[in-house]
């Protein structure tokens, strides 16, 4: 995560992408039917595709076109049985989300850190918010990674985690968990503190960056594309 | 006193923390209505310990604040009415640790109760414009749970019951945090 890869066909600008993410938190609560959806997916696939996570995208593009087809069905089953309210419901949800993933899937895979920070700086945002809204994403999978050690090493002393014991011995749980959870994280911080140290995170003169932030042709063809996208579904749905 | 670098990485680290913990909470008890409604004592009681030692960590103006624009940020989808009752529950709360002079435990305790207003803004967007709520959530969710959720929400006794919800949340959450916190955290040296 948030690395980059090199096998990319066009590198897009993280700005372009962070529009990317917002048009498809929009888009899910604005097209209700298969075909644009679809559309939209498949343009999200292509932009995956572009920026070098070839097998992601096929991936992604075979699961939407299962999703979608789910989708249509349950839709022309109708509201019958309760058994079939609850497919609905769950469909829906997914549905909801899939967009939503793919977005971010592409603005975590294919972006990298420093391009982050960078074109973040040309946007002209505080460096009060930008550094800790970037510690906090690239922080959220480094928990993950440390949860699930702390989960290994309370196996290795013959202890399982489980959610029932949320109601049975809900202090214990916090406790047991959180404590080993927050010491990982407080030596990480130290470590990720010192390191932004060495960048020369933390000095006041303007810094110069290694990667080059700029808008391309390309990112603006891709922005084009988008918002004539959401414009063209607002346009439909007014009517 | 201003926030230098690291303390803006202890912010936004903690506040990774504590959006995780939010978000798993949800997803844990976010299925079933009646459930839906006590979030905020939930999650109070579940995140006051990452609170307590992200603000005793840094000890400045301004981590709280950062934390509740951070979850601001990714958990209310830019709402204004959440969006806002975050900005001003946290304010409320960096007030009371500046009152504590950032020595006073009491006061940490006190902030939290304030700060954990921001696990309700959510229901608070819920509450103002309930009807357009319900709506989105029929058409997104289903009919069982937009009828469930409209029961709830529908008498004057829900914000009261919301508002004393995170208000008990908070003083739980803020009391067990500051145990953990003196049990293992200060004998460590972390804060």
């Amino acid at each position: 995560m948030f690395t980059g890869n090199n096998t990319s066909i066009i590198k897009a600008d993280p700005r372009t992408k962070l529009l990317i993410l917002v048009i498809s938190m929009i888009i899910p609560l604005k097209c209700v039917t298969v075909f644009p959806s679809l559309v939209f997916a498949a343009l999200l696939c292509v932009m995956l595709f572009l920026e070098g996570e070839k097998y992601l995208s096929v991936i992604c593009f075979c699961i939407s076109i299962i999703i979608m087809c789910l989708y249509a069905g349950a839709v022309k089953g109708g509201f019958g049985s309760v058994l079939n309210m609850i497919c609905m419901s769950v469909m829906v949800l997914i549905r909801f989300f899939c967009p939503i993933t793919m977005a971010l899937l592409l603005f975590t895979k294919t972006t990298d850190m420093s391009h982050l920070i960078s074109s973040f700086q040309k946007m002209h945002l505080p460096m009060v918010f930008v550094i800790p809204f970037v510690v906090l994403i690239r922080f959220i999978p480094t928990i993950f990674d440390e949860w699930d050690g702390i989960k290994k090493a309370m196996l290795f002393r013959g202890i399982e985690f489980k959610l029932k014991s949320f109601i049975t011995k809900p202090a214990q749980i916090i406790e047991y968990t959180m404590v080993p959870l927050l010491f990982c994280s407080v030596e990480l911080m130290d470590e990720l503190a010192s390191s932004a140290m060495a960048r020369g995170l933390d000095s006041n003169r303007k810094r110069s960056s290694y990667v080059e932030a700029r808008l391309r042709v390309t990112d603006y063809a891709i922005i084009l594309i988008f918002a004539g996208f959401l414009a063209y579904m607002f346009f439909i749905y007014q009517q | 006193m201003k926030l230098k670098t690291k303390d803006m990485i202890y912010a936004g680290a903690f506040a990774a923390l504590y959006v995780v913990a939010v978000l798993i909470v949800m997803m844990l008890v976010g299925t079933i209505p009646v459930i839906y409604i006590a979030c905020p004592l939930l999650l109070g009681i579940f995140c006051g310990t990452i609170y307590l030692l992200s603000v005793l960590k840094v000890r400045k103006f301004g981590a709280a604040l950062l934390m509740a624009v951070l979850f601001a940020c990714i958990a209310t989808g830019f709402d204004p009415i959440a969006f806002s009752v975050c900005i001003v529950s946290a304010l409320i709360a960096e007030i009371c640790m500046a009152l504590g002079k950032y020595k006073s435990k009491k006061m940490y305790v006190i902030s939290y109760v304030f700060f954990n207003f921001i696990t309700a803004s959510n229901f608070f967007r819920i509450l103002v414009a309930k009807d357009a709520y319900i709506a989105g959530v029929r058409s997104m969710i289903g009919d069982d749970f937009a009828d469930g959720m409209s029961r709830l929400v529908t008498p004057w006794w829900a914000w009261i019951m919301i508002v004393g919800f995170a208000v008990v949340g908070g003083i739980i959450g803020g009391l067990f945090g500051s145990k953990i916190v003196k049990k293992h955290f200060e004998k460590a040296g972390i804060v």
